[in-house]
């Protein structure tokens, strides 16, 4: 009786304690500027402070997120709405749980830069270049051939080649591209020592208020742990707005997780509104990238 | 004695056929998920899709052309440079040790200096290709050529004849079936860094097609190309095995 009862007394504890420990994540993410809230949330405590026991993993290549996130090795991955859509017109079960950046026509992050020397004045100009891109069939890339759809210069008239961000500058001062898809902070960099000039920065041209960056998970496990879901965005909201509060220290943390800072930060924001992913819908489609319709409410957490 | 290869043609394509049962049994029952392990239904389906669209032909040529001039010119550099390694003592003496050296480095490894020199070019792509294949062949030949029948030499002597054509007549077919068997493997190489060369260096083609098809999460499209490459593999072999019957007709045929 009495042993039976002291069973009782531990296995309620246990109990207690299991009911007590935060839900736990493996966040995955890549170097670049625009997860900066998400560092400090992990260095500032704000995550614990919401709940959510967070291990941060860094993933080299942004390919290989969507897959880590449906074996089950990550819980969050970063990810962008072209790889949101083509992970469910493929059949994977991923939906964005939150933002992570946006980028707005106001503060410019990524942009075209020309070989100097060239004169590249205008999408027409583009006609029989050879253009570095950081991945095709990615974002940056995708909103480039958006733009230039939208300028009515043909796909097929441009060579898009992949050229990862910290070699385009030597492709481009070497003479093997004409002009390269880039980002703060090598674009600074290529245009600040002369190597290459400002083409356009072409997304704010396509939309001037384009989600960026968003956080996404398997849809099971997002339905099975609203509670982890909400702590961490509430945690990533608390991070952006101290971001915002104190820049310079923001960009330390940053610095202090990837290796580099970046003098110009990207927007933050926790929203993903349907109307940012009914819009990649219909470029993509309009590019011939997605070959079927895809409803995006299913691909937004609610 | 006849019956032999028949039966075994039977038998590889018996296996083939079962394990095609198998892998559609697995995918169909989702023992592993069909997002990344489509059946082999929705593979050829797909393949079949891009044949009829004319979709394939286009990076098929690609790559294809690509395999080729990094194979035709490994095997013309190896047998130049077998020949030359081979009939001197003094050259495999000299060259043994660096040729030693440079033959284990990956030639994925070289693609980052190739584009320094090359660009990102179809010229870089044929360089890599043809820097990973032409060991075999170069191998092949110095074995070949370094092994040749003293009895034949003397016969060459004897006869009076020139280097070259002693070359010709003698050295070059002495050596030819190995050359022939240095350059089937040499051609499974050109095909493989063909496609690394897409994947890496951003070049046109099957390779790169694979890659996207990943990036997209499209597996079917995936698939299809790696189910393409392995029939390239397979045809091109056997056309390679038909060259050498061919070529080596004089030899006394094994009983």
């Amino acid at each position: 009786m009495h042993r039976k009862g002291f069973a009782v007394l531990v296995l309620t504890m246990w109990a207690a304690l299991a009911a007590a420990e935060p839900p736990k994540a493996n966040i995955g993410y890549i170097g670049a500027a625009d997860f900066t809230p998400l560092f400090v949330a992990k260095d500032k405590g704000f995550f614990d402070k919401h709940g959510l026991d967070a291990t941060l993993t860094r993933i080299q290549i942004a390919p290989n997120v969507g897959p880590a996130v449906m074996s089950g090795n990550l819980q969050i991955g970063m990810g962008t709405a072209p790889n949101l859509l083509h992970a469910a017109e493929g059949g994977l079960p991923l939906v964005a749980i939150a933002g992570a950046s946006r980028m707005k026509k106001a503060n410019p992050i990524a942009g075209l830069v020309g070989r100097s020397g060239l004169s590249i004045k205008s999408p027409q100009d583009l006609r029989g270049k050879k253009i570095a891109s950081p991945g095709l069939n990615t974002m940056l890339t995708d909103l480039l051939e958006k733009w230039l759809y939208d300028n009515k210069v043909p796909r097929d008239q441009v060579t898009l080649v992949e050229v990862v961000f910290p070699q385009q500058h030597d492709m481009l001062k070497s003479g093997n591209v004409d002009a390269a898809i880039t980002i703060e902070p090598f674009r600074s960099r290529m245009i600040g020592d002369g190597t290459g000039f400002k083409i356009a920065d072409y997304v704010g041209e396509v939309n001037p208020d384009v989600i960026a960056v968003l956080w996404m998970a398997r849809s099971d496990w997002a339905a099975a742990n609203p509670q982890a879901v909400r702590a961490f965005r509430a945690g990533y909201a608390d991070a952006i707005d101290y971001c915002a509060k104190h820049p310079d220290e923001a960009k330390q943390i940053l610095a202090k997780y990837v290796g580099f800072s970046s003098p110009i930060l990207p927007d933050y924001g926790v929203e993903v509104k349907l109307s940012d992913l009914e819009f990649f819908e219909k470029m993509e489609r309009q590019l011939g990238k997605l070959r079927q319709p895809v409803d995006v409410k299913k691909l937004v957490w609610q | 004695m006849r019956r032999l290869p028949q039966l075994q043609w039977l038998g590889a394509a018996l296996f083939a056929a079962a394990l095609l049962i198998a892998w559609q049994l697995l995918a169909e029952r989702q023992i592993i998920s069909p997002v990344f392990f489509p059946s082999p239904s929705r593979t050829l389906g797909e393949l079949w899709r891009q044949a009829a669209q004319g979709e394939l032909w286009k990076p098929l040529g690609e790559t294809s052309l690509r395999m080729f001039y990094g194979w035709a010119l490994a095997s013309l550099l190896g047998v130049v440079l077998g020949a030359a390694i081979g009939s001197s003592r003094a050259a495999r003496e000299f060259l043994g040790p660096l040729l030693e050296f440079l033959r284990p480095l990956p030639a994925s490894a070289i693609i980052p200096p190739a584009i320094l020199f090359l660009g990102l070019s179809n010229e870089m792509a044929v360089a890599v290709i043809a820097f990973g294949a032409v060991w075999p062949v170069l191998l092949a030949s110095v074995h070949g050529f370094a092994s040749m029948e003293p009895q034949l030499l003397e016969v060459s002597a004897a006869l009076r004849l020139s280097r070259a054509q002693s070359l010709a007549k003698i050295a070059i077919p002495g050596a030819l079936p190995e050359i022939l068997a240095g350059a089937r493997v040499s051609l499974a190489i050109s095909l493989i860094l063909a496609v690394v060369t897409e994947m890496q260096a951003s070049q046109p083609g099957l390779g790169q097609n694979i890659l996207l098809a990943q990036r997209s999460f499209r597996s079917p499209e995936l698939y299809a190309g790696v189910v393409t490459l392995g029939l390239m593999g397979f045809l091109i072999n056997h056309a390679i095995l038909a060259l050498e019957r061919r070529l080596l007709r004089w030899r006394a045929a094994p009983a």
